[in-house]
């Protein structure tokens, strides 16, 4: 069974309620966070930050201010998927893409592939940290952490076909159904209010065409799982390769 | 409407996986390895249900609670983050008492320094250096200060005939309640129980020099409120929010200040049923969701609503409707007085409130045109706009003019006492309401009771009591007792009979709350002997204290100008950040010789003090705590403090105790040694002396109950709850005695059946005609005063509303009411609220037909009828310990015959429960209770500053009106230098401010309607002119005008005007109005949120709000240091660039506001010297004096980086390595 998670930024009020949920049940540490000019704190998704609500003014002559939940998207083909080398990054039959740490070697491909920018590397713990979708509460019957939280609905988690259909008839536009590359996500975006604008960079700014990054590799894991230590090897030859390539580029 | 909770069961259990996901050292708390403890929300005034999951002493995660249906189950961030408040997790928590070692600063320093900089360096040599200490030790330290302060101040019960104050030849044993040395400050984070007795002490002091921060945040509210409509509270609840058509936010920001109360609003702003319009000088998370929205310069609320008006009278002609004319029936003003009025809301077209408030033309049109055609008048009561407000309508010195004029077009467009309509002002704290409600307030006693100021009032109230503690219409005043009260009475000699109007009402109220006192805390007030209350030889005796005190305002004047305050107390509150022009509180607390606080960090204001105490956080302690809407609830202890830290309540009664063993605390009755009193009523007819029941005398602190905790067994909190339902009537009935209950507990969010006492309205049967949703009332979730109703003035919902009716029997005998109801079967048209009867011990309606202005306040008593019984409060008690303990009171009353009595149980005339009482409210009760469209704040003739001054209504100075401002204005002329001297030559020349001399009289306007005045430091000279500043008409701020001689500083404290102010402005500065608040992840000071690291996290560091064309001028970007300065002092924050911030156009001319959040300050995490409050003036309201914080002149300007100190070295463990979780 799918299940789909929708941000709603029409019932956003910037309360940031989700993302201190999400530290909280992610037992995640507080990190040393400066300043910042429009209230984005942590700037940008972090291995210890899995969630941010991004805050942006739009002004043409009179101002608007929205509000932007920024996690995992889960996608129905994660490019992170197919680009970890271990087999660490899977993705469940629920739709939830998490890293399964004890195998997560910290080659980072996932980073590299991830059209959204989402998973984070711990230089610490040596790891991969991202949103997991509460993949833990809700098979354990809880709806994810940060949409237990809101106060205004403007999360809501659902059977993803339910969810879809249900918002497409209330006149919800959404992002997120069908999108090319990743095939679409388990993350939707959905709104009345600001039709045609989820992808206008102007304000909300999804891709319409989440890019798989240049050189994302296909899963090494097909090498076969029986050769662990092998595809450890490998993947560790394959992230210093990697690693000077990107060098090379910059 | 797509709802997590409808799709949540979707996910059911059984088709959850069997797999355990493992996330390593992700998620996966084991919440069902837990125990769910439920408790009530620490920080804002929502009233937020939460469930902790626990394990032992430590709290593992939190949720909302789904059955409260003020949350529904969600929470905000401050919510979410309470689980880093608890001492198991937070490592900065105070966990002993400590004593200062090291010396304090000397308060001189402070009142000469301007820069925020300067004051911390001189400041920081003088931090505390503590020493731990038992609680013994502490108290003991505490105890010996006291005594040597007492001392000093010379404080005395005793007082000689002076034929003013003490008309007794025997002489009057009162204290001065404005002359106690220890000022006592007790924040809104205390528990009703807490808040209660914290007042009771200052009580059995002698003392009324006492406040907490509510005098900051609502005291406007509270009297402009208050003198409207009965009572200062917000009239509707939070989820009636739901049922509002138009919702005019004006002056608040709920999104940022009570995230959870938007779950209603955007629910229905989804669903089409409520139209969200947001006025404000910032836009904030509130606006960022508004149908439409409106820039306004601070200051100018009053104009802006009285547009409203003008729209209303002149285009959509409501004054011509018949559910206008019927609708003002209710109120205090006729036809007649309505076209009176509408000449003062002619001045306000939309042109000239253009001007004032910057807010263009076409916009004000379209806010009054949704406002006025979604009213109760143009709807025939079918739908409703409200206004929702918080400081940005209170914090001003024109605050309860502003909070009026809200009243009044509410009241004049007919949306007040209906299921979504009405006045919302949301309370800041958790328990302001119940904190303001227990009064730890300088000007009442708990539960808005009077504080007496002479010795016939105490005489009044002997000759009161002798006639059997009368309602007023059962009560028959001498002449003496009515010139005394200033009553209305026609009298035949000294046989007199008493108009029943709203004073003597009130004061019948007030006196049964003076001996709901006296019994509760086993004190006296009366006179000695007994029965002749006007004889001159007797002695007048009052254990209540005289005098209103100092305030949290005007305390600074108490300590650094009078003299007359020594010490302080303090319990959860943290002036050094949180009070105006903080160097003067920072002065204040350091010449203080005594500064005792209990608190839960180690605050700012720690660092003025002698002893701190260390405190509980509410989830620590138990206790009922009412939110902003006046619903009680109970909230449970879900952890332990941590070390030896104790509950508040522990603290304030152990305190007692000592102080009251060493002789500290001693009663007036005590000093003129009257141990007991007859209580005595006299036969209406024989005359003859009727002695129902000795009381003894002596103070009752007594809360020792069993309990499974052992600090509640010594102190517990639930004992202290019943006291409060029998010492204040506001809060009688949330105690069940007839089942020893407290209702403050119930849980019950089900719908009421229709037979149930208000079951119709709550029953859900009813659809809402705005949202066509079922009309829900939740009588059931806790307990709301008054008396159990939740939609105040409530009268006319079913018949109006829902075009129906609805009736209750009263049989004979049944129930304890009089006769007007007894036996009969009565029509209900709105809300009753409930009462549990002393006969049968359920629930009948208290307020009948329905609940009606300043009910509550005016009622009758069932077993005091004059010529047939006579019976004390409760039937009388003797010990207020077996009252408390075990429900029980004498329970006797006095039959009256014409020529004899017989004194009886009331148990012989079918009373089961006495100490429910026999109150009740009739229609004759309820038609007394009249909205005050026209309130008079200024009334009579009085001598002021040698001159005799007239204060006349708009009726008469509307006259005047002009000829005042043209004097005034052509005094002033061009030059803003002028503006000063020309108040100052006015109120030297006529007395009183606002006032023009005609045929030898000083004629001042009372203030019955608000009108637009300009703050008390002015942008613009024009308006400033023609709207003059009313702030100098209150004695405490002419200290500015005519600053005292031991700080001739004030004299430049505050600039009227821009040009005052320029001259103190640096060269490369730009003037700015400056207003200040504080953030959905700040907490007020910042003393919780700054040292909870999820909060910092998301706001570490102080800033401003800078309108970006300003910051374009200026060459500053967001992330810039800036220097804010005004005529009290500067600071340094870091500078937010935006759009959300305005620059208008006032009268033509440009202006800038900037906002600072306030909730920074130098100790703990997270740290500055850059206090905003630094730059705010302490200038009052004229009535409450809540300080002007939301609108004050400014200059900004870049500042070097080195001047911005921004300190967090008190680092806060790492949650995942430290093991938090």
């Amino acid at each position: 069974m799918e299940y789909a998670s929708v941000f709603i930024p029409d019932r956003c009020i910037g309360c940031r309620a989700c993302q201190t949920a999400c530290k909280i049940w992610n037992q995640r540490p507080v990190e040393k966070t400066s300043f910042s000019p429009d209230f984005t704190n942590p700037p940008s998704l972090t291995p210890d930050s899995f969630t941010i609500i991004k805050f942006k003014e739009v002004f043409d002559g009179e101002v608007k201010w929205i509000m932007l939940k920024e996690q995992c998207m889960h996608c129905n083909d994660p490019p992170c998927v197919s680009a970890c080398p271990t087999g660490a990054m899977t993705k469940t039959e629920e739709g939830a893409v998490y890293v399964r740490p004890e195998k997560c070697i910290g080659c980072q491909y996932c980073v590299e592939a991830c059209p959204f920018d989402v998973p984070k590397y711990d230089e610490g713990s040596g790891k991969v940290y991202k949103c997991t979708m509460c993949i833990d509460r809700i098979r354990d019957g809880k709806l994810p952490a940060c949409v237990e939280a809101c106060p205004t609905q403007a999360l809501v988690f659902g059977k993803k076909d339910e969810v879809i259909q249900k918002l497409k008839s209330e006149g919800f536009e959404i992002y997120g159904e069908r999108l090319p590359n990743v095939g679409g996500t388990h993350w939707l975006y959905a709104t009345k209010e600001f039709k045609g604008k989820l992808t206008d960079p102007k304000y909300f700014g999804l891709p319409e065409s989440p890019a798989a990054k240049e050189g994302a590799l296909p899963a090494i894991r097909e090498f076969g799982v029986g050769v662990a230590g092998l595809a450890i090897l490998a993947s560790l030859l394959h992230a210093a390769y990697w690693r000077a390539k990107k060098e090379e580029s910059k | 409407m797509l709802g997590a909770s409808a799709l949540a069961p979707a996910i059911a259990k059984a088709e959850a996986f069997e797999e355990k996901v493992d996330l390593g050292s992700i998620g996966t708390l084991e919440l069902s390895k837990t125990v769910e403890r439920r408790s009530i929300c620490m920080w804002c005034s929502v009233g937020c249900g939460l469930i902790f999951y626990t394990k032992g002493n430590d709290v593992l995660d939190v949720e909302g609670d789904p059955d409260n249906p003020l949350n529904r189950g969600k929470l905000c961030v401050k919510g979410k983050a309470s689980i880093a408040m608890f001492g198991s997790k937070n490592p900065l928590r105070l966990k002993n008492p400590m004593i200062r070692t090291n010396p304090k600063p000397d308060y001189k320093k402070f009142i000469e320094m301007k820069d925020a900089d300067e004051m911390y360096n001189y400041l920081k040599q003088f931090k505390p250096v503590w020493k731990e200490v038992t609680w013994e030790e502490a108290f003991a330290y505490i105890s010996k200060k006291w005594k040597e302060l007492l001392k000093e101040s010379n404080v005395k019960a005793y007082h000689e005939y002076d034929g003013k104050v003490c008309d007794s030849k025997a002489g009057c044993y009162f204290y001065e309640g404005n002359k106690y040395p220890i000022m006592i400050m007790a924040g809104a984070k205390l528990l009703n129980e807490e808040a209660y007795v914290i007042r009771k002490m200052s009580m059995l002091f002698g003392s009324n020099n006492i406040d907490h921060d509510a005098r900051r945040c609502h005291s406007s509210t509270v009297a402009g409120l208050a003198a409207t409509l009965g009572f200062g509270a917000q009239t509707q609840s939070f989820p009636d929010v739901g049922y509002i058509a138009v919702y005019l936010i004006l002056g608040g920001n709920p999104a940022d200040a009570h995230p959870v109360s938007m779950k209603p609003v955007i629910e229905s702003k989804e669903r089409g049923t409520l139209k969200l319009v947001v006025v404000d000088p910032k836009f904030g998370r509130t606006a960022a969701k508004a149908n439409l929205f409106a820039f306004h310069r601070p200051g100018t609320d009053v104009a802006l609503l009285y547009y409203i008006l003008h729209y209303a009278f002149y285009e959509k002609k409501i004054d011509q409707l018949e559910a206008f004319k019927e609708y003002i029936k209710r109120t205090n003003v006729d036809m007649e007085e309505i076209n009176e009025f509408k000449e003062l809301v002619k001045r306000y077209d939309a042109n000239e409130v253009s001007k004032i408030t910057g807010v263009p033309v076409d916009k004000l049109k379209k806010i009054a045109e949704l406002y006025v055609n979604n009213s109760g008048v143009a709807t025939n009561f079918k739908r409703f706009s409200s206004i929702e407000w918080a400081m940005g309508l209170t914090q001003h010195t024109t605050g309860v003019q502003n909070i009026r004029a809200a009243a009044i077009v509410q009241l004049a467009l007919g949306n007040m006492g209906f299921p979504g309509g009405g006045l919302n002002p949301y309370r800041g704290h958790n328990n302001v309401q119940g904190t303001t409600d227990m009064c730890i307030l300088a000007h009442v006693f708990p539960g808005y009771i009077k504080i007496p100021s002479n010795s016939k009032q105490i005489r009044a109230y002997q000759e009161w009591k002798l006639q059997g503690f009368p309602d007023a219409f059962n009560w028959k005043p001498s002449q003496s007792a009515c010139k005394a009260l200033g009553l209305k009475c026609s009298c035949n000699g000294n046989e007199c009979s008493l108009e029943v109007n709203s004073k003597a009402l009130l004061w019948s109220w007030w006196f049964m709350n003076w001996r709901r006192f006296e019994l509760t805390m086993g004190t006296f007030v009366g006179t000695e002997p007994e029965d002749r209350p006007w004889d001159e030889n007797s002695k007048v005796i009052s254990d209540l204290p005289f005098f209103v005190g100092y305030n949290e305002i005007t305390y600074v004047k108490g300590t650094l100008v009078d003299d007359v305050l020594k010490g302080i107390l303090l319990f959860a509150e943290n002036p050094a950040v949180s009070d105006p022009n903080a160097k003067l509180t920072w002065a204040s607390l350091s010449k203080m010789k005594l500064v005792v606080l209990a608190d839960v960090f180690e605050t700012e204001t720690a660092w003025f003090a002698d002893v701190l105490l260390p405190g509980a956080i509410q989830y620590e302690k138990e206790g009922s705590i009412t939110n902003s809407n006046r619903w009680l609830q109970w909230s449970d202890r879900v952890a332990l403090p941590p070390g030896d830290a104790k509950p508040d309540l522990w603290i304030m009664v152990k305190l007692y105790e000592r102080l009251r063993q060493d002789g500290i605390v001693r009663l007036p009755s005590e000093e003129a040694g009257k141990n007991k009193e007859e209580v005595t009523v006299i036969h209406p007819y024989t005359k003859e002396k009727i002695v129902m029941y000795e009381r003894p005398i002596e103070p009752y602190m007594d809360y020792s109950y069993p309990s499974q905790w052992e600090d509640f067994s010594e102190v517990n909190p639930r004992i202290v709850y019943r006291e409060i339902d029998a010492a204040v009537d506001l809060y009688n009935g949330m105690y069940d005695w007839a089942h020893m209950y407290p209702l403050a507990k119930r849980r019950v969010a089900q719908p009421r059946s229709v037979k149930e006492v208000d079951g119709l309205l709550d029953s859900g049967a009813l659809k809402h005609p705005n949202t066509n949703t079922p009309l829900r009332l939740y009588k059931d979730w806790g307990w709301s005063w008054p008396k159990n109703v939740r939609i105040l003035y409530n009268l006319w919902t079913l018949e109006k509303t829902f075009g129906m009716e609805d009736y209750w029997e009263f049989p004979k005998g049944k129930y304890a009411v009089g006769e007007s109801l007894d036996g009969r079967r009565v029509r209900i048209t709105g809300e009753t609220g409930e009462i549990v009867d002393s006969k049968t011990g359920t629930l009948r309606p208290a307020f009948v037909p329905g609940h009606n202005f300043y009910l509550g306040k005016f009622y009758k008593r069932a077993w005091t009828v004059y010529g047939k019984q006579m019976t004390d409060l409760f039937g009388g008690v003797a010990n207020p310990s077996e009252l408390m303990k075990e429900g029980k009171s004498l329970g006797i009353t006095v039959l009256i015959n014409k020529n004899g009595y017989k004194v009886v149980k009331l148990s012989e005339l079918g009373v089961r429960y006495p100490v429910q009482e026999s109150v009740y409210y009739d229609p004759e009760v309820v038609e007394k209770g009249k909205a005050l469209f026209k309130k008079p704040y200024f009334v009579g003739t009085k001598v002021v500053e040698g001159k005799k001054v007239k204060y006349v209504d708009w009726k008469e100075w509307k006259e005047y009106h002009d000829s005042f401002i043209s004097e005034f204005s052509s005094c002033v002329g061009n030059d803003p230098n002028n503006y000063r001297p020309c108040v100052k030559k006015f109120i030297e020349k006529y007395g009183e401010w606002f006032a023009i001399g005609r045929k030898g009289v000083t004629l001042a306007y009372s203030l019955d309607y608000p009108m637009h005045f300009e703050p008390a430091e002015s942008p613009s000279l024009e308006l400033a002119k023609k709207y003059p500043q009313i702030a100098w008409r209150k004695p405490f701020n002419k200290m500015f005008i005519f600053p005292p001689k031991v700080l001739p500083q004030l004299g430049a404290e505050i600039a009227l005007t821009l040009g005052e102010l320029e001259r103190q402005m640096p060269k490369d500065a730009k003037p700015i109005v400056l207003t200040t608040n504080r953030l959905e992840e700040h907490w007020h000071t910042g003393a919780l949120s700054r040292n909870n690291p999820y909060l910092a996290e998301l706001v570490p560091e102080p800033f401003a709000h800078i309108p970006e064309p300003l910051a374009k001028e200026l060459g500053i970007k967001s992330g810039d240091v800036v220097e804010i300065g005004s005529a009290r002092a500067k600071i340094y924050v870091r500078a937010m660039v935006t759009h959300r911030m305005p620059k208008l156009d006032i009268a033509g001319e440009t202006v800038y506001n900037v906002n600072i959040p306030w909730p920074f300050g130098y100790a703990g995490s997270h740290r500055t010297p850059s206090v905003a409050n630094l730059l705010t003036p302490e200038v009052g309201d004229i009535i409450t004096s809540i300080q002007e914080s939301k609108v004050f002149l400014g200059w900004i300007r870049k500042a070097p980086k080195d001047k911005y100190v921004f300190e967090r070295e008190a680092e806060l463990p790492n949650i995942r390595e430290e093991g938090w979780l």
